[in-house]
């Protein structure tokens, strides 16, 4: 095998709709719960278990607030969120570097 | 990575008869992501051994059925792009506003340079431009946020945009209004350092606030400006060209950097077109 660390790869992120979620708010860098919920038509309680383990790693800052009988709930993506989110994309970018062809 | 190490995703549900995301199927979109069926790890890949590349190219492609793995590895990032690409346009409107004023106010401010040095209006009535522009400029704050497709008002990030810029732009009024009408014309240099005070703060805060780094970047600039023109300690007529010129570089450019974010299949040069 050639220097391309897979390990390496962030478990965190690399998750399906966690990696949606990162690329989403790597760019919007706030979002809405709702707002995501609608974005990858999932449901909110897969929603709140992707965003807890995003959380948990320290990728996302989740924000709820209560206005009268609604609550608000935004997540915002951290630093050490783009940090990781870079470093995937780095492995990512160095894998498919490798050998495009491999079936 | 074995198999018991990697975190399995709880799937949408109904996701059983996901669209067909292929290319030449479509335009790709971030629904079609979130429904693809669990790939992770990959069940029929073997990741203890022999091709831990292929396991991870996997990770990305198995559900849309490639010709190659590279390939699909582009259209996988393609949705991933898709998304990103949303993202992006959801913060892109705060920075089209800013290209809006940041341009418009330099305009004026040009066109103030030359009815300055032609002479051909009074100096004392010139300024009064300025408060009903920056009034408008914070009403239209709160007003652009009512078009459909924009980021909700209750967001976090628009509130922290309104609260700052329209704090800015009315501090900046208030103070044109009560000096001018104190001494007929507002000083040139105090109303330079407050303006580049005003506004620096303004970006630096609400950069750092929101993570959005190019208004910050951009509030750096003008308290470089604020100390530049403290240290010369005067103003002369073509300082309304170094104003417009900033107003171009430092609240219509970040406004553009936001606008023109680029997405991760750029970051990661990858060819999104469907192989």
């Amino acid at each position: 095998m050639t220097d391309v660390r897979y390990r390496d790869l962030d478990d965190v992120i690399h998750g399906r709709l966690r990696l949606a979620l990162m690329a989403f708010l790597s760019t919007a860098r706030e979002a809405e719960f709702q707002e995501l919920r609608d974005l990858l038509d999932v449901t909110a309680g897969n929603l709140s278990v992707q965003l807890r383990t995003l959380e948990e790693a320290g990728h996302v800052v989740v924000t709820k607030q209560h206005r009268g009988r609604k609550s608000l709930t935004t997540i915002a993506i951290t630093p050490t969120g783009d940090a990781a989110l870079a470093r995937h994309r780095a492995q990512l970018q160095r894998l498919l570097g490798l050998d495009p062809n491999v079936r | 990575m074995g198999r018991g190490a990697v975190p399995t995703d709880v799937e949408p549900s109904g996701a059983v008869a996901h669209p067909q995301s292929s290319p030449g199927h479509g335009p790709a979109t971030a629904r079609q992501y979130a429904l693809q069926p669990p790939g992770d790890p990959p069940r029929d890949v073997d990741t203890a051994g022999t091709c831990p590349k292929v396991y991870v190219i996997n990770q990305f492609t198995k559900p849309i059925m490639p010709t190659t793995a590279a390939g699909s590895a582009a259209a996988e990032l393609a949705l991933l792009d898709a998304i990103a690409a949303r993202g992006a346009r959801a913060a892109a409107h705060n920075g089209r506003q800013l290209v809006w004023w940041g341009t418009a106010a330099a305009l004026l401010l040009a066109v103030q340079y030359v009815a300055e040095v032609r002479d051909s209006a009074p100096s004392r009535q010139l300024w009064w431009w300025q408060p009903p522009f920056l009034l408008g400029a914070a009403l239209s704050l709160r007003a652009v946020y009512r078009f459909p497709d924009r980021r909700p008002r209750a967001s976090q990030i628009t509130r922290i945009y309104i609260a700052g810029f329209a704090t800015a732009f009315l501090t900046l009024a208030a103070y044109l209004v009560a000096s001018g009408i104190a001494t007929g014309l507002p000083a040139p240099l105090a109303t330079v350092l407050v303006l580049t005070a005003v506004l620096g703060c303004a970006l630096a805060v609400v950069g750092v606030a929101t993570g959005l780094r190019p208004l910050t970047v951009a509030g750096g600039g003008w308290v470089a400006l604020l100390v530049w023109f403290a240290t010369r300690g005067r103003v002369v007529p073509s300082d309304f060209l170094v104003l417009a010129a900033a107003m171009l570089l430092l609240v219509a450019g970040p406004g553009l950097a936001l606008a023109r974010r680029r997405s991760i299949a750029s970051l990661l040069g990858t060819t999104m077109s469907p192989t």
